[in-house]
């Protein structure tokens, strides 16, 4: 049976033309749903990204009182070293710190010029073996009770010991929640998508219910008599693919624009184009599939043998 | 052409439309399926395109046993009958010529043949030169041999004909049972369901007369009513 692909493409044009209101809805719906897949998916791929990029960096910071003697910093730093979980220990003081300051924001120079060199405390890095084991070192010297001020009591020269794990690990979950309210938005939109195009479908399948008989009638395939439909379903979510790739297409270049001008953004690395491609194209599969389907389901009652 | 074997159709627990039914027509036959409205002459011939299963018995038409075949080959089967209906069927956005290349276009045929073919039909069928009208500006039996065209281009075994001049006035249906007596002469195997007393009686073909969906009469050369 050989299928004159013109034909298809008028009937589904023809389709489209007829009903050029239901097809825009289908297609702008179709959008809308892939792009929020998109965006949680490329969300996804972030939290993963800046998992990578902070895992390795992740480290314990032991901040010290502003007043603390030089003997009392020594013996701490002994003491630290001594704890089993502790990998290795470094000394920050505070013109090293403003140094790293300076060069994490030296694309701006405002927020440098407003700190002062010695406003920074001096610190110790920690590395742990295990990252998991951040109590064993906090608990030695925070008592885990917060003040009014709401800050924790301490051993006497230590400010403050912040874990970066946990810090970035809220992060993540902001970035999680942020993609899984996206997934969800983006399948409810989907089943309404779908209903959409079933609806869609049916509709013209209904509207066109005297040539479909006839063509059963003469000898028509299913197939020949489907096809058209169908095709008309996936041209929606063809469309709907496309639109979805200049939006996130847009999203991304401004989000990138955003990281370029925020200085603290600019180390974090972003999801780039080919995890962008690679996201599109499992859009657009998706589109296509969900389409034909819903497609094939309106027909399925509608024009059978 | 078309056996059936004790075929018994029921539509719900109440209503039968067929009753043990058995039934032979050979090829070349000319056959009227007679009986009042309800009697099941429309199920017998929907049995015979596959639109409706038997509840009960076998059926074969042309040589394929419908209850064996499977779906995808409906469309193979009904390419070898053609249908006309009381009402035609006819779309009215195409013209003539458009509504009997669309049976051809539909089934994959190529360009070059529709455009031999067409003419020879409608030239058959006494409509050459209305070939660019539409439905709308044709007489009903214009309309009904552009139906019986559309059934016959595709040269089809077997012609099923449901009340074909239900809608026409006598001479008109005169002229539509004189179309359809030459496609019979070309072999081809015409089964007409029928309530038109005039048109039995006129042309003394093989009857079957349905009443609640048996058949109580099968006689060669018959008329309509027996009891007259």
């Amino acid at each position: 049976m050989a299928f004159r692909l013109s034909y298809i493409a008028l009937e589904a044009y023809r389709g489209f033309r007829r009903n050029l209101l239901l097809a825009l809805s289908m297609v702008i719906i179709v959008a809308i749903s892939l792009t929020l897949f998109g965006i949680a998916l490329l969300a996804g791929r972030q939290v993963g990204l800046s998992f990578g990029y902070w895992s390795n960096k992740i480290e314990v910071s032991v901040f010290l009182t502003p007043t603390i003697r030089p003997e009392q910093r020594d013996a701490l730093l002994k003491e630290i070293r001594a704890i089993p979980v502790v990998q290795n220990i470094q000394y920050e003081s505070k013109e090293q710190a403003y140094e790293r300051f300076k060069n994490q924001f030296k694309d701006s120079p405002d927020i440098v010029r407003n700190v002062n060199a010695t406003a920074l405390p001096e610190s110790f890095r920690i590395k742990l073996k295990d990252p998991e084991q951040f109590a064993q070192v906090h608990d030695r010297f925070c008592n885990g009770v917060l003040n009014d001020r709401g800050k924790e009591q301490c051993s006497p020269g230590i400010d403050q010991i912040v874990d970066q794990k946990r810090l970035v690990e809220r992060l993540f979950a902001v970035l999680n929640l942020l993609k899984n309210s996206f997934l969800v938005l983006a399948a409810v939109l989907g089943i309404a998508a779908v209903v959409l195009i079933a609806v869609t479908v049916r509709v013209a399948a209904f509207a066109r219910r005297k040539e479909t008989q006839i063509m059963k009638l003469v000898g028509a395939s299913n197939t020949y008599i489907r096809l058209p439909f169908l095709a008309e379903g996936v041209f929606a979510g063809l469309l709907g693919a496309g639109v979805s790739f200049v939006l996130l297409r847009v999203g991304m270049f401004y989000l990138q624009r955003v990281r370029d001008q925020v200085a603290i953004f600019k180390v974090l690395p972003i999801v780039g184009l080919s995890d962008f491609y690679s996201s599109w194209l499992l859009l657009l599969l998706l589109g296509v599939v969900a389409s034909a389907l819903a497609s094939l389901l309106a027909l399925r009652k509608y024009v059978r043998v | 052409m078309i056996k059936l074997e004790h075929v018994t159709k029921v539509y719900g627990p109440d209503v039968t439309a067929l009753d043990d039914v058995s039934v032979d027509i050979a090829k070349g036959e000319f056959v009227f399926v007679v009986g009042q409205s309800g009697s099941g002459k429309s199920t017998f011939l929907r049995l015979l395109t596959k639109e409706e299963r038997p509840s009960g018995g076998r059926i074969w038409v042309a040589g394929k046993e419908l209850n064996k075949l499977a779906s995808w080959k409906v469309p193979a089967l009904r390419r070898a009958i053609g249908c006309v209906f009381q009402d035609f069927k006819l779309l009215s956005n195409k013209t003539v010529r458009e509504n009997i290349a669309f049976a051809l276009e539909v089934i994959g045929q190529r360009r070059h043949s529709i455009e031999r073919t067409v003419p020879e039909v409608l030239k058959l069928v006494g409509l050459s030169d209305k070939a660019d009208r539409f439905p709308h500006e044709l007489s009903g039996g214009e309309q009904q041999r552009v139906s019986i065209a559309r059934a016959f281009v595709n040269r089809p075994l077997l012609m099923l004909c449901d009340e074909p001049t239900g809608n026409l006035d006598p001479s008109t249906s005169q002229d539509i049972m004189k179309l359809l007596e030459r496609i019979n002469r070309t072999g081809t195997t015409v089964v007409m369901a029928t309530h038109d007393q005039r048109i039995v009686d006129d042309m003394r073909r093989r009857v079957v007369e349905l009443e609640h969906g048996k058949v109580v009469r099968d006689q060669e050369r018959g008329v309509y009513d027996l009891g007259v």
